[in-house]
């Protein structure tokens, strides 16, 4: 009986490790990884001392595609504070990447996670999301799907919240 | 040595169980299930008929928003 016992327990502990093991998201307050360490196609901004906002998106996403112009727009005007926002595609056809950027032309970076290495670190819960980071490189705030203006408008009260704070 | 399998036999047949018994595709991986091939409504034909079927079969007078006697008919 006691072998049995001891048995379950083993059992359970095992499966606790492996669950354990499999979830491995960001969470908020945890830096921002290095970025070159992953396997990107495209040119990284410089993020370093900026407000950035790293964006998880894929070209057979709709809401993607609506999230397009408003992250232009919202570029385009704190670009000079100190902001940038680094949209990574999780597509696995550099075909379909390339052909959604010649339609929609966004106004900041974009990089190509084609082997899904940093999609899958963060594990965003839907498509898009974005990921907030302060100018000290940690996790402020994360965005799950995009829904107009009430994401930009939330988005932008955040980022000007994190654009006032001192430069580390 | 067969008190280590003994030992070994209930955590990798928990394990299993739990592991393997569910897939889940993560929110990046759908890109394939976004495809328009994907899609059961692709040819308004086929869907036609798979509703007629449907209704026929299942007596479901209306149940689709088509009205009928569920014979099929019509």
């Amino acid at each position: 009986m006691l072998s049995l016992k001891r048995m379950l327990l083993a059992g359970l502990a095992g499966v606790g490790l492996s669950v354990t093991a499999l979830s491995a998201a960001i969470s908020i307050d945890d830096p921002l990884p290095d970025l070159s360490a992953y396997s990107l196609q495209g040119a990284l901004p410089d993020l370093a001392g900026k407000v950035v906002l790293l964006d998880f998106w894929a070209s057979w996403c709709a809401p993607c595609k609506e999230s397009f112009p408003a992250f232009t727009a919202l570029q385009r005007e704190l670009a000079d504070r100190g902001f940038v926002i680094l949209a990574v595609s999780v597509d696995q056809r550099p075909r379909d990447y390339e052909r959604f950027l010649t339609r929609l032309a966004p106004g900041f970076a974009t990089v190509l996670d084609a082997e899904q290495t940093l999609v899958a670190a963060f594990e965003p819960p839907a498509m898009p999301t974005s990921f907030l980071f302060g100018r000290d490189g940690r996790l402020r705030a994360v965005h799950a799907g995009f829904h107009g203006d009430r994401t930009i408008e939330s988005l932008r009260a955040e980022i000007l919240q994190l654009l006032s704070a001192p430069a580390p | 040595m067969k008190r280590l399998a003994r030992w070994l036999i209930l955590p990798c047949l928990i394990a299993t169980a739990l592991l393997t018994g569910c897939q889940t595709v993560q929110p990046w991986e759908r890109g394939t299930l976004a495809e328009y091939m994907m899609r059961p409504d692709r040819d308004s034909l086929h869907s036609t008929m798979s509703e007629h079927i449907y209704f026929s079969r299942e007596a479901s007078s209306g149940g689709r928003g088509v009205g009928g006697s569920g014979c099929g008919c019509n």
